[in-house]
């Protein structure tokens, strides 16, 4: 093949083309792990609109008299050193979780979005641009990049939410410029211009539609991650401060008293990690059905 | 023959020194452009110093809450060279950093550079044994994981899942409840030399495996599956052999690739782990120098980070070329045929 | 299948297979893909397995090596090479067989040889297993079998890995790591198939030569003319059986099966322009229709086709189209490429064509030749350094994209991989409607009637509309691609090796198709192919490529029987063919 000319020319593996029923493939492709996933998302869910519906006890109120009681009937997570129910600690701590997480994977897409599309769509000289400025932010791993816009802007839950997205957007964008190159580079791209599509057209009905499908995924798994890490920065003392219902918070203040009470460390972590879990089974089952497709 | 020889034999030296000349440029290329992230670090972190609200020579002084006299601001002012116009104050900057001058820890009082010297080599040795550990972890568990079977498919994407869901700083947590609180094996606060390097490491080691392994678990299958492995069985190689000889090198490759991304969310993990353990180092410095806002700190340590970070891209990127010759040739391809 | 070998003759046969049965597990159920093959092949003979994909003829060849996978069952009555059993021997014994009594060649070597090793190391492997020789022994050894199979400088050679070295110079290393130990059989699995034409000849003299020399071969391909070459029998596979067993001369010259009829007939090579290749019935169904009523239904199909293709090639085609100018035209086209280390490259050199209205330009040529950038430039698609395309006598080449735009509805485009053409999240129906309302909509509004006469006329079901390309058959893909291609009725069709990846049964169907349609409705095609023998069939002139260059054109008729250029020849004479 002349390797410049560019024409996709691979061969094609022969495809059986069996198709069972609609409903019964839609059935099979429902994993289990996914459906738990859902479950999972849905009381977070619950928990964060409607906490009062999974428990009756303020998340702040002061018992005493109960610090430190182990999980039991009346306080399945236990209490802590205040005697505050750590079960409804953990529901309340669901909606800054679930909050810090989609606004922090909004705001990294937001501004992917913008680098990404620039570099993928754009001249060359704007790719050139966009990807020495990506190489720049990648030259501060994970972390560092959130560390040192709270550096700046100073500590607190709504700094720590823009650092994270902040810290998040040069993965994205790397991700969708590739994938809008990709696509403008795919044979059905050229066969749209051979009908005479105007790049207009192209753009609205062929690019755009195929970046969204796998950006919703993409935006699922951030939400993952972007939990995780926005309870890294409360466990640091850089974002939520306690006695806030957080669940990074909680866990750093439980620390003090590893050695009398794990239920206190246990439990919010648990909760950071069947949230991020979730998000990961469902956004790795969306990228696989759209690979399917 | 004898043509045929000879242009064969010149293709020869065509080819040795275009590959000489390829590297020398790749090289060339690499070094350039790190020396222009390392310019662009540095400046992207000094205007961005510039936003920070109120005064700096205040937040030398201890922050608001201080009562600083105006003559001590002052004082400061002119010692941290703030006075001068911004332009001077920028190219100082630079010429100072490009000399590996820090400055002085607003807190500490001490050159910045000592401060780092100090956690340099202890939050190294755990991100590079953890990676080292990491590797060993993956490279047996996509091993076990495509003898095929439902268990191995099954722990291997647990596994995944694991190493994207489960925060550093709670699998500390966890690994001290059960070896530090609960059997007492392993000190819960990292002390010096082996043992209390053990939890850190896997702490760190752990999750990154899971990923790596996951990584690797696919690439073994699709190299069991590619057509050069099945003309080894056809020459008699044994199953153990071609795991070892073929797919386990191609498997290998993916896995250098990241290797430079994953030492990045080693040394970000490293701010935790250490926090967690109350381990001394590069993190918990850079930790503490954020919480109390003590700039040249946060400067200098980013800037090494960053420093150590692109290095390590640059030699990941060398050991992919070095692992696979067919990237030694890809700038060069022609039309084959 | 129940023939035997009458004569054993005076040597004992290598490999003995009866009643050989393979099944796959998935799940519960068990999918048998090779049901009841037998066959027997001797010293110094060649033996053919012949079938489209999915025939089960890949998979009789592993399972002679004990290598059909881990979900398979294998069972025969007689599964032996030279004197060992396969069917008994263990693990440790098979693995003595392969390599030792038995070698494999599979399909391009550029994946066959692991790419990151040496092919040294590759070749060396074998003698690594199967002998105490020591690593210098090995080295030398390596040499003197790339010598052996004619690769030069076998010392550079040895040091290089597949991506490194030609197409031929690989196959023929993937060939040599196969007969290291000098093995009485060798399978050779489609080893020819990736390959040029010319490349392909070499590749074929090669293994000839190793039948000569007293290796038994058998020989795994879909191609009946690659097969006729050099084999002394031919076993024809459908459906995981055997269907027709005999001499070579024999089965190619008088086919008894009526499956071994279809697959000669559809063998483009050396069949008139405008003979069917594949039988009339319902595409892709093949069911067994009886030959004479569909012979006769053909018949009465092209007449009528014929009348309106005349009557569509008289009218003028309007525009600021000039009558009777070519429907296309390309004068001295260049395109050069710029390399890496800043050298250009030319891709198309000073190329002119010229392609008449209602007929067929066949461009020929092999891999890198400059075919599919010639396409390109005649496209629209790359503008050209130098040289000009015009279609129907109105410019095309010079015009801007946006000029071009509106234009571009009069000449279409179906390519090598259909799949790759389609957006993946669209359904048929939803390309198809794109294609008919000139990219306003997807959705279908009332286009009903234009598109069930859209995929009539390109031999699709209207129940297929729903379906995304993915899960179509490659024949249905590509008949989805010319339907589209059609949509708003253009004068030129480009094909880009348009049956490339086809079975040859599909692949005759597709030609049928384009053939037709040409006549109903007065198209003219540019065809593009490496496959002479499918040039030859479709074309009424023919230009052949060779680094940029055509090195020849004419009409084809002319050119064929009389190639004047040295390369036209050599290309003609490679080219295997029937009888």
């Amino acid at each position: 093949m002349s390797g410049s000319a560019g024409a996709p020319l691979l061969p094609l593996a022969a495809s059986t083309a069996h198709q069972p029923s609609g409903a019964r493939r839609a059935l099979a492709h429902l994993h289990v792990a996914e459906v738990i996933a859902g479950l999972i998302l849905l009381f977070l869910l619950v928990a964060a609109l409607a906490p009062q519906l999974l428990t009756a006890t303020d998340p702040l109120a002061i018992a005493p008299a109960s610090a430190f009681t182990p999980p039991s009937p009346g306080h399945p997570f236990g209490t802590d050193e205040s005697g505050r129910d750590i079960f409804t600690r953990v529901v309340y701590g669901a909606r800054s979780s679930l909050l810090i997480g989609v606004a922090a994977t909004g705001i990294g897409l937001v501004l992917a979005l913008v680098l990404g599309s620039l570099a993928g769509l754009g001249p060359r000289a704007v790719d050139f641009g966009v990807n020495r400025l990506l190489e720049v932010l990648f030259a501060f791993p994970g972390l560092l990049l959130a560390l040192l816009f709270i550096t700046i802007f100073g500590v607190g839950v709504t700094t720590s939410t823009i650092a994270v997205g902040l810290a998040t957007a040069p993965g994205y964008a790397r991700i969708i410029r590739s994938q809008i190159r990709s696509i403008r580079g795919s044979g059905f791209i050229e066969a749209a211009v051979v009908l005479g599509r105007s790049p207009g057209q192209i753009f609205r009905r062929s690019i755009l539609p195929n970046v969204a499908a796998g950006l919703f995924a993409l935006a699922t798994l951030g939400v993952g991650q972007a939990i995780v890490w926005a309870s890294a920065l409360s466990f640091l003392g850089l974002g939520a401060v306690p006695p806030a219902a957080e669940w990074g918070a909680m866990l750093s203040a439980g620390r003090t008293y590893i050695s009398v009470a794990w239920w206190l460390t246990f439990f919010p972590g648990l909760f950071v990690v069947l949230a991020a879990a979730s998000a990961t089974v469902l956004g790795r089952g969306l990228q696989r059905r759209n690979r399917e497709r | 023959m004898t043509s045929l020889a000879s242009a064969a034999a010149a293709e020869q030296g065509v080819r040795r020194r275009r590959s000489a000349g390829r590297a020398a440029r790749w090289i060339v290329t690499r070094v350039a452009g790190a020396v222009f992230v390392l310019w662009a670090v540095a400046t992207l972190i000094f205007f961005g110093i510039r936003l920070i609200p109120g005064d700096p020579a205040e937040a030398i002084l201890g922050g608001p809450g201080s009562r600083a006299t105006p003559e001590a601001l002052a004082q400061a002012r002119a010692e941290f060279g703030l006075d001068q116009p911004l332009l001077t104050q920028y190219l100082h900057e630079l010429g100072r950093l490009a000399t590996g001058d820090f400055g002085t820890s607003y807190s500490l009082k001490v050159p910045v550079a000592h401060v780092i010297l100090d956690g340099l080599g202890s939050t190294l040795l755990l991100t590079v044994l953890s990676l080292a550990v990491a590797w060993l972890l993956a490279i047996g568990l996509a091993l076990w994981a495509t003898r095929g079977g439902r268990i191995a498919a099954t722990v291997s994407t647990v596994l995944e899942i694991v190493a994207a869901a489960v925060p550093n700083f709670w699998l500390g947590t966890i690994l001290i409840l059960v070896f530090s609180v609960g059997f007492g094996w392993l000190p819960a606060i990292s002390t010096p030399g082996i043992p209390g390097l053990v939890l850190p490491v896997l702490t760190l080691a752990i999750p990154l495996a899971g990923f790596l392994g996951q990584l690797m678990r696919e690439s073994v299958l699709n190299a069991l599956d590619a057509p050069f492995t099945v003309s080894a069985r056809a020459r008699g190689e044994s199953e153990t052999g071609v795991r070892l000889i073929h797919a386990l090198r191609h498997a290998a490759l993916p896995a250098i690739s990241l290797s430079g991304w994953a030492f990045g969310s080693l040394i970000s993990g490293a701010v935790v782990v250490e926090t967690v353990f109350a381990r001394p180092g590069l993190g918990r410095t850079l930790l503490n120098a954020v919480l109390i806002r003590d700039i040249p700190v946060v400067i200098g340590v980013v800037m090494v980070v960053a420093l150590v970070y692109i290095v390590v891209t640059i030699a990941t990127d060398l050991a992919d070329r070095l692992a696979d010759p067919r990237l030694r040739a890809q700038s060069s391809s022609g039309g084959g045929s | 299948m129940g023939e035997q070998q009458a004569v054993l003759g005076e040597q004992q046969a290598v490999l003995d297979v009866q009643n050989l049965r393979v099944g796959f597990r998935s799940g519960r159920e068990t999918t048998t893909v090779v049901d009841g093959v037998g066959f027997t092949l001797e010293p110094g003979r060649c033996l053919a397995l012949v079938g489209e994909s999915g025939s089960g003829k890949s998979v009789t060849a592993r399972s002679i090596l004990g290598l059909a996978g881990q979900n398979a069952t294998v069972t025969a009555d007689r599964l032996v090479v030279g004197t060992k059993n396969v069917l008994t021997l263990s693990v440790r014994q098979l693995r003595g067989l392969r390599g030792a009594d038995v070698g494999l060649v599979l399909q391009d070597a550029l994946v066959s040889l692991d790419p990151l090793r040496t092919v040294g190391r590759e070749i060396a492997d074998a003698l690594r297993l199967h002998t105490r020789l020591s690593p210098g022994e090995r080295s030398a050894r390596v040499q003197q079998l790339l010598v052996d199979v004619g690769v030069p400088q076998p010392e550079f050679r040895a040091r290089q890995r597949s991506g490194e070295l030609s197409g031929g110079l690989r196959q023929r290393a993937l060939i040599a790591s196969a007969i290291a130990l000098d093995p009485p059989l060798l399978i050779a699995d489609e080893p020819t198939t990736a390959l040029d034409t010319t490349v392909q000849e070499q590749i074929l003299l090669l293994l000839e030569r190793l039948k000569r020399e007293g290796t038994a071969v058998l020989l795994i391909s879909h191609d009946l003319a690659v097969v006729g070459r050099i084999a002394d029998r031919i076993a024809v596979m459908t459906d995981g059986r055997i269907v027709e067993q005999g001499p070579a001369d024999r089965v190619l010259g008088d086919p008894q099966h009526e499956y071994t009829k279809r697959l000669i007939r559809a063998v483009p090579a050396g069949r008139p322009r405008g003979t069917p290749l594949a039988p009339a019935a319902a595409p892709e169904v093949e069911p067994e229709v009886a030959p004479a009523t569909a012979a006769d239904a053909h018949a009465v199909r092209r007449e009528g086709g014929a009348e309106r293709g005349a009557r569509l090639a008289g009218k003028d085609g309007g525009g600021g189209r000039t009558a009777g100018a070519p429907a296309l035209e390309a004068h001295g086209l260049v395109k050069s490429y710029r390399n890496p280390d800043g050298s250009r490259r030319v891709v198309v050199d000073d190329v002119s064509l010229s392609l008449a209205r209602g007929q067929t330009l066949g461009l020929v040529g092999e891999s890198g030749s400059g075919k599919t950038t010639t396409a390109r430039l005649v496209l629209g698609l790359t503008a050209p350094d130098a040289g000009t395309v015009a279609l129907g006598g109105a410019p095309w080449s010079i015009l801007s994209e946006r000029e071009r735009r509106p234009e571009r509805r009069r000449i279409g485009a179906i390519y090598q991989d259909p799949l790759g053409s389609f957006d993946p999240r669209w359904t048929v129906r939803e390309i198809l409607t794109d294609a008919l309302t000139d990219g306003r909509s997807t959705r279908d509004r009332g286009q009903l009637p234009a598109l069930t006469e859209l995929l009539d006329s390109v031999g699709l079901a209207g129940s297929l509309a729903d379906r995304r390309p993915l899960h179509l058959s490659g024949g249905q893909r590509q008949r989805v691609a010319i339907a589209r291609a059609l949509a708003p009725q253009p004068d030129i069709l480009v094909c880009d090796e348009p049956v490339s990846a086809l079975d040859v049964s599909v692949q005759a169907q597709v030609l049928d198709l384009l053939d037709e349609l040409q006549r109903e409705r007065g198209l003219s095609y540019l065809f593009i192919s490496h496959d002479l023998g499918v040039v030859q069939h479709m074309s009424d002139t023919v230009a052949v490529m060779l680094d940029g260059r055509i090195v020849e054109s004419g009409p084809s008729a002319t050119l064929f029987a009389n190639p004047a250029d040295p390369y036209t020849r050599r290309l003609l004479a490679a080219s295997p063919r029937l009888a």
